[in-house]
């Protein structure tokens, strides 16, 4: 495994340089050989350090609360996008994708840059975060589970609480949904 | 690790800010290289994403009384710079992509879901898409 530095911890996020890039790490859920594990997801911090320069702020405060502190308490764990993705080389990127959903007990609102105000979760929706699988780069980052691509609200399904509307539709298969 | 969702990683916000200056936002339109896709935002706020159909979704600001769409996406965007034939340099607009995808895909249901697009988003069609890698998609994209 390689060697790498926490250069800050806070909750569930640390802030770590691993073979010279600032990732954040963050503990969450993961279904792996049957059975509920905790994993850990990655986030460049140059990934986020663009939301800051597009000013995506609202993204910014659900980062580090509902993703960062977040996916710890997931409640399903969906696998496969069905719809035909291309990137990075690969030609069934959609098979290589897992997505995390859960109905939070808030929203997250920027306040300042010392702040994040919470607000009333939007009523009959869910929160999700949609995770590439870390196959690619597993010799520079061995801890890493799965990196964080992208995180929004979504309707809730009505015959399955706190997962996507038409999940069924949506993603190749549910694995696993936490008691 | 604490095991709830009550959390603010306030120490970690802190930290972050300090070192990527936060910008004011503008209405932009941005290539998701993770997700294959073209993300249209004309307001920094809490949505919810509902999908139109197999290209289209529809974001719709959370926290309010009345419904009020702030962006949208465009999915596929790989497939479909290869079959619209965009030029391999210089800029793109959001404006071009659509027309494009009306041309490509005339029927009727995906002429409804362009109408509820260019209605909502008339102001913000002529934005560039940002963020799109060198070379362009479409080479890219025909050489895998």
């Amino acid at each position: 495994m390689s060697d790498y530095e926490t250069l800050l911890t806070d909750e569930n996020i640390r802030l770590c340089k691993i073979d010279g890039e600032l990732v954040y790490l963050i503990e969450g859920l993961a279904y792996e050989n049957d059975k509920q594990q905790t994993a850990t997801y990655g986030l460049f911090q140059s990934d986020l350090g663009k939301y800051a320069e597009r000013g995506q702020l609202t993204a910014i405060a659900q980062f580090f609360s509902l993703v960062g502190n977040g996916l710890i308490v997931t409640r399903h764990i969906f696998f496969g996008l069905n719809r035909p993705l291309l990137n990075d080389n690969n030609m069934d990127a959609d098979k290589d994708k897992i997505v995390l959903s859960r109905k939070p007990r808030w929203d997250a609102k920027w306040k300042d840059k010392n702040n994040i105000e919470k607000i009333g979760v939007p009523p009959g929706k869910v929160f999700v975060t949609i995770i590439s699988m870390n196959t690619k780069h597993l010799v520079r980052f061995p801890m890493i589970y799965g990196w964080v691509d992208r995180w929004n609200w979504v309707e809730e399904d009505e015959g399955l609480a706190e997962a996507p509307i038409n999940w069924v539709e949506r993603y190749g298969k549910k694995i696993y949904t936490r008691p | 690790m604490r095991n709830q969702d009550e959390a603010l990683s306030l120490g970690a916000l802190g930290q972050f800010v300090g070192a990527y200056p936060i910008t004011l936002f503008r209405p932009l339109a941005y290539y998701d290289k993770h997700l294959d896709c073209i993300r249209i935002q004309v307001k920094d706020c809490s949505f919810t994403e509902v999908r139109l159909n197999r290209l289209f979704t529809l974001w719709y600001e959370n926290h309010v009384t009345s419904k009020k769409t702030v962006g949208f996406s465009i999915k596929g965007v790989k497939h479909l710079f290869v079959s619209l034939g965009l030029p391999e340099s210089g800029p793109v607009y959001v404006a071009q992509i659509i027309d494009g995808i009306l041309r490509l895909y005339p029927e009727k249901k995906m002429q409804e879901v362009i109408e509820v697009i260019k209605k909502n988003f008339k102001n913000f069609l002529d934005l560039e898409v940002t963020e799109l890698p060198p070379g362009s998609i479409e080479t890219q994209a025909l050489s895998k």
